[in-house]
């Protein structure tokens, strides 16, 4: 099912397919797009599943950590990741075989990939979350409660912090507190796992998935809204005109509340840094881990939770997020990891 | 019987919801409130219909809570929504979400949560409160009582609602009705709407004695007044149906019994006789007139069904008061009383009178009425009954129903009775007509009966068998072929017409 090797003209797919994942958070794909564009260049990065690597090999995920804020105004390096990827590596021991990704929704889904074409290794087909979550707690492995063996987190001046986690809450402080200590944002290195222990508790084919998914909304992105969820394969469409915004608190979710001026409908969609619940006249329809989009009305345009305004037309569309294997499937990965009551929330 | 369930807006109005601001739903603020919840933490799944759910500031933010709980308040039927919290700040999906579900959400600052569900509880239920107290009332009322009547009558006074119990065959046992209700349509023994009354079955496990009706069962609360007013009236009237029934049969048994020996000893009674006799309030002393009642064996009773009951209740509608009635399953043996000998005039008015009444009751119970002549005591009694059911034998012979025949009218044809009536004399027509009994259907048999009857008449006969006088001569002479008679033969005549009426 993978797609042998990823190359330059995949990208714009690749980022759509991310940007959809990312649930209207997860960072700009934009960016991300043209430094893995550089990075490929003419070359090509072959896309592997974890299962056929070699034992004796280690496979690193990468990504960023702190805000997407930050690096939207400051841009990243993707040398710096190579480095973070590297530090992990020294500290294992063991030769490279892959470079993983950590989320495929959002920018992280780009820019691991342009770390595999820097350093010229395969890309694993797969990730550790099926779409975009807000902290390193929710990867396959930390749910499960594992920590990363070692991480490293590279500043912009290259200061790398390498760090050995006791427990996902620890691996999850020093990224935020690392990242916070390098200006806001970093180049992050987990995860140095072994292809099998990926092959078993990774997202497998979800690049593959992103990449199709990225494809046929491309393809249909001009068409009518009913035609554009038919080729997603939405399990949700509606519209409306957004009547009000309540931001996002400590302690409650942000709303959008939409208004359907044909069938009287309210659309309620509640947001953290991603949308994670979409509810017509008060009758809960999906909740995270199932992806909600945010489109423009009229151009389609995929839009982040803070690109919403009132006043104007939307689309809210429901997508699968890539199946995780079934052993790290947990309550926490739906409402109860964002502090919502999931009694409340049942579909 | 109470007040209707307390509107929203009347509640507003209520000093105990002061201050109360309805903040979204105004569409929907007319609706009943029967109850108030509390929907706060912990609380489970009561039942919501038009209740006035109450809940605290935890249900205030965030808005997927408040949502939930508006969603849940309206498909579970609630009346409205109250957010008690210190400060409003209701989320606006729930305000635009109540708007569009039409479901009124209300805010109030008030501090005493407890107070407030509490008064607003009394204050809602009154109206179910006052209905409660009228259902115990009627159970009071009703445990005492002893006649149906009266308990109908007890029921109407304390509630203002008329019912009427009605039995299976549509007459109105109890109570009165404006509007006339045909209950033989009604199958289902549930309760149920017929055309705008109410009925109720009144049964004793498979077995159904009647229906509760109200006619004016009125509309809203007012009919779910009637419909339990006729759930708690149905067994206190079941139980006096069946304490009836039960008395009946006794009574029928002894009355049966008396009538027996009445008859058997031509007067000459026992004193026990005379005892019972009296005490089911026959005045045997008085001067009576027997009337002996048959029915055709093959008349269709089941949508019109016999009542000795709707037969004395047609005969008093024609002034005639019946000394009794008594069952004695192949007739009935009634009787008419006077206290001295009636006059010619009253026996004439008498058989007038019955001949009326006769012809108000259904045709198709094929009646045949025999009226015997005045006699005095016991004795008479008997011997008048004896007139009245040789009257009704002549009246079963007659071609057409109801048939109404005095003794008097017997005259010389009473000759003929003790012929037509022995069992010899039966077997020896039987064995004179068998060639013709069954043939074509039995039309023949009818033919000869009905054509000799008639004097030979075939033209008559034609008329009132609906065929052709052809038809009547190739019958007859069929009939004469078959049977190998002289019809000009006076005494074979006789003979014929006599074997004729032993088999009708």
């Amino acid at each position: 099912m993978s797609r042998r090797r990823l190359v330059s003209k995949d990208v714009s797919a690749l980022a759509m397919g991310a940007t959809l994942l990312g649930s209207g958070g997860g960072g700009g794909t934009d960016l991300g797009a043209r430094i893995l564009v550089k990075a490929l260049g003419d070359r090509s990065v072959e896309l592997v599943a974890a299962g056929d690597l070699p034992d004796d090999v280690v496979i690193v995920h990468a990504g960023l950590a702190g805000s997407p804020d930050v690096y939207a105004e400051r841009l990243i390096d993707p040398q710096d990741l190579v480095r973070a990827i590297q530090a992990v590596v020294d500290a294992v021991g063991q030769p490279l075989g892959a470079i993983g990704i950590l989320e495929i929704g959002g920018i992280n889904a780009l820019l691991a990939p342009a770390a595999a074409a820097l350093l010229g290794v395969p890309l694993v087909d797969g990730d550790l979350m099926g779409r975009t979550y807000p902290t390193l707690l929710f990867n396959t492995y930390a749910v499960l409660g594992r920590a990363s063996r070692v991480g490293a987190v590279v500043g912009p001046l290259a200061d790398t912090a390498l760090f050995r986690p006791s427990s996902p809450a620890m691996e999850a402080r020093f990224n935020q507190h690392c990242a916070r200590a390098f200006g806001g944002a970093a180049a992050a290195a987990y995860y140095p796992v072994a292809p099998a222990d990926l092959a078993e508790f990774g997202v497998a084919g979800s690049v593959s998935a992103c990449l199709a998914l990225g494809e046929r909304f491309l393809a249909a992105q001009s068409h009518s809204l009913r035609a554009l969820a038919q080729a997603v394969s939405a399990l949700h469409l509606v519209s409306g005109r957004v009547v009000s915004i309540t931001p996002s608190e400590a302690d409650c979710p942000g709303t959008l509340v939409l208004s359907n001026p044909t069938t009287g409908e309210i659309v309620r969609v509640d947001f953290r840094d991603e949308f994670l619940v979409l509810a017509v006249d008060g009758e809960v329809r999906h909740v995270v881990p199932d992806v909600i989009v945010v489109l423009e009305g009229a151009s389609h345009r995929v839009l982040h939770v803070d690109e919403v305004h009132v006043g104007q037309t939307i689309a809210v569309l429901a997508l699968p997020s890539v199946p995780r294997p079934a052993a790290t499937e947990t309550a926490f990965l739906g409402p109860v990891g964002f502090g919502l009551d999931p009694e409340v929330l049942r579909v | 019987m109470s007040e209707p369930a307390t509107r929203l807006q009347q509640l507003l109005d209520d000093p105990l919801l002061l201050g109360v601001q309805v903040v979204a739903g105004q569409a929907g603020i007319e609706r009943a409130v029967t109850d108030v919840v509390w929907l706060g933490p912990g609380s489970h799944q009561p039942a919501l219909a038009q209740a006035l759910c109450v809940t605290g500031p935890e249900h205030q933010q965030p808005a997927y809570l408040l949502d939930a709980l508006l969603r849940r308040a309206f498909d579970g039927g609630a009346a409205a929504v109250l957010v008690v919290a210190e400060h409003q700040m209701l989320p606006p999906s729930s305000l635009r979400l109540a708007d569009r579900l039409g479901l009124p959400l209300l805010w109030c600052a008030a501090a005493d949560l407890q107070s407030l569900v509490q008064g607003l509880t009394v204050r809602v239920r009154a109206p179910e409160v006052a209905r409660a107290r009228t259902v115990i009332q009627l159970h009071q009322r009703l445990q005492v009582l002893r006649e149906g009547s009266a308990m109908v009558q007890a029921v109407t006074d304390l509630t203002q609602i008329a019912v009427a119990l009605v039995g299976s065959d549509g007459s109105c046992i109890l109570g009165r009705l404006e509007t006339p209700v045909d209950t033989t349509t009604l199958r289902a023994p549930v309760a149920q709407q017929l055309g705008g009354s109410l009925v109720h079955p009144v049964h004793n496990g498979s077995e159904r004695l009647g229906w509760l009706v109200c006619d004016a069962p009125g509309t809203g609360d007012a009919r779910a007044d009637a419909q339990l007013v006729l759930v708690v009236l149905e067994p206190y009237l079941r139980a006096w149906l069946a304490e009836e029934r039960r008395r009946l049969e006794h009574d029928t048994v002894l009355e049966q019994g008396v009538l027996a020996e009445i008859i058997a000893d031509q007067g000459l009674i026992s004193r026990e006789a005379a005892e019972a006799a009296a005490s089911i309030g026959w005045r045997l002393n008085g001067w009576h007139v027997g009337i002996h009642v048959v029915r055709d064996e093959d008349t269709d009773g089941r949508s019109d069904p016999f009542s000795a009951q709707r037969f004395i209740s047609v005969l008093s509608e024609h002034s005639i008061t019946v000394g009794a009635l008594v069952d004695r399953s192949d007739h009935w043996a009634v009787w008419w009383s006077t206290p001295s000998e009636p006059s010619d005039d009253e026996a004439r008015t008498l058989l007038r009178r019955l001949r009326v009444a006769a012809a108000a009751l259904p045709a198709r119970w094929g009646l045949a009425i025999g009226v015997g002549q005045p006699r005095p005591g016991p004795g008479g009694l008997a011997e008048s009954l004896a007139d009245a059911r040789a009257a009704a034998y002549l009246a079963s012979s007659r071609p057409f129903r109801p048939a109404v025949v005095h003794s008097q009218d017997l005259g010389i044809t009473r000759m003929l009775l003790p012929l037509q009536q022995s069992e010899s004399a039966r077997v020896l027509a039987e064995s004179i007509l068998e060639p013709i009994r069954k043939a074509d259907g039995g039309v023949l048999l009818e033919t000869l009966q009905v054509f000799l009857e008639n004097d030979r008449a075939a033209v008559v006969t034609a008329r009132e068998l609906g065929v052709h006088r052809n038809t009547v001569t190739l019958r007859i002479q069929k009939v004469v072929n078959e049977l190998g008679v002289d019809l000009d033969d006076a005494s074979q005549r006789l003979a014929l017409l006599l074997a004729c009426r032993t088999m009708g």
